[in-house]
């Protein structure tokens, strides 16, 4: 695919066009990678701050008020590193210089912004985890679908085993999260 | 079960189904109870995190689709767990001299030993050679998880043995796998393993049963609870010589 203008990647973005999604890897996942791995981080660090600062773009742009200050790969550019920062002061006392244009770039971002995001991220993250009848199950619990029409919509035989196997889900669930560091790091 | 309760007492309580008193005495507990106070934090963010179905597939896509661009850097992660291991290591090695010193002093002194540090003599690390699967197609998940175990990344053998009891809640190779991981996590959960151990011996069909029953009891013993670790004791003592031979000294 070529030369997608600055609204196509966050129109693609937003509607999880995976064409656009790999696009945008395609293009931009070496600038990220060389941001991080030459600022003390890791592949997978890399990867983290990519992915998280995907979906932190993806948030904004779904705010009524968002206007695109700059071209899709700047303001990118700029939350990947806005992340990576706020990630290293965290670890250490090492940190990353934002220059003039790129702090006002990002005003509309806050370090509790940041690390919110990382948190839904994290939580999305362990919920795909869980086998598909447990994602099927809680996300019928979500849209308040009583429990007898889960235990019929997935075939349960009681009320009784409907309640334990939600509680089995939601415990696995909640297991993954507390068993991740990063939940510690970012639970206060 | 205990634990259930307390999953739909905080829905109870965030869905406004307590009556006055009830939700006065949860407030009362969250109060005092830190952990109990997380958690109805966590579960407020995950009603609200997962009501946004759109974001979860986005993010799905993301995530998939990055695998060939990021791939996982295995050996990195391995070589810093290795650096890691070997101050584990050496750190073990002093705390093994001292509890040796220590175990000599209290058994020429004091004549018995405490329950802390028979679990300490008692507690091997399981290796999960022997858990076998039939061939099914969570086999390889099972064969992974327990791979991550054998390498001593208990961290992620918890992950791959709780993704596979999603799938199948009745899953006893993946609870007594997941119990162990627990156990040998640093620091080490014996609070967590212990539920799982209980599943596996309540089930009774398979054949970790004693196992479970034997580590089960060693929990109870570090946990200072002698009367429940004597009797998952008596039951195995017939075939566990060192059943028997741990309940003679608690007795």
């Amino acid at each position: 695919m070529a030369d997608l203008t600055d609204q196509e990647y966050l129109r693609g973005l937003l509607h999880g066009d995976s064409t656009v999604i790999k696009e945008i890897y395609e293009q931009f996942h070496k600038a990220i990678a060389h941001l991080v791995e030459t600022n003390h981080g890791t592949r997978d660090d890399a990867r983290d701050v990519f992915q998280e600062g995907l979906m932190l773009v993806y948030q904004k742009a779904g705010e009524p008020d968002f206007q695109l200050s700059s071209s899709f790969f700047s303001y990118f550019y700029g939350v990947c590193r806005f992340i990576w920062k706020n990630k290293l002061k965290k670890k250490s006392n090492q940190s990353v210089t934002l220059n003039e244009e790129m702090t006002s770039m990002l005003e509309d971002l806050s370090a509790p912004d940041v690390e919110k995001q990382e948190q839904l991220f994290l939580y999305r993250q362990k919920f795909q985890l869980l086998g598909r009848d447990c994602q099927r199950l809680l996300t019928l619990f979500l849209d308040k679908i009583s429990m007898a029409e889960i235990m019929e919509t997935l075939g349960y035989a009681s009320i009784s085993y409907t309640k334990k196997r939600k509680f089995q889900c939601k415990n696995q669930l909640v297991r993954l999260i507390e068993n991740d560091p990063k939940y510690q790091e970012l639970k206060y | 079960m205990e634990e259930q309760k307390i999953f739909e007492e905080i829905e109870q309580y965030l869905n406004g189904q307590l009556d006055a008193a009830s939700s006065a005495r949860f407030e009362e507990k969250l109060r005092s109870d830190q952990r109990l106070a997380a958690r109805v934090k966590l579960f407020i963010a995950l009603d609200q995190t997962l009501a946004d179905k759109k974001a979860l597939e986005v993010q799905q896509q993301i995530e998939s689709t990055g695998q060939q661009y990021f791939p996982r850097n295995i050996t990195e992660a391995r070589v810093r767990r290795l650096s890691f291991r070997k101050k584990v290591l050496a750190m073990a090695a002093v705390l093994l001299v001292l509890l040796a010193a220590g175990l000599f002093w209290w058994q020429s002194s004091a004549g018995s030993l405490s329950d802390e540090v028979l679990y300490a003599q008692y507690f091997t690390t399981y290796s999960m050679s022997d858990v076998v699967r039939s061939e099914t197609p969570e086999a390889s998940a099972f064969a992974r998880a327990t791979q991550l175990y054998q390498s001593g990344d208990y961290q992620a053998a918890q992950t791959a043995f709780l993704a596979l009891l999603s799938e199948n809640p009745d899953d006893m190779p993946a609870a007594f796998g997941l119990a162990h991981a627990y156990l040998n996590s640093q620091p080490p959960q014996p609070d967590l393993a212990l539920p799982y151990f209980h599943q596996v011996i309540d089930d009774g069909n398979t054949a970790y049963v004693p196992k479970a029953q034997w580590y089960a009891a060693l929990i109870y013993l570090k946990k200072g609870e002698r009367e429940p670790a004597k009797k998952l004791l008596e039951e195995i003592k017939g075939i566990d010589k060192k059943a028997a031979g741990l309940l003679s000294e608690i007795r």
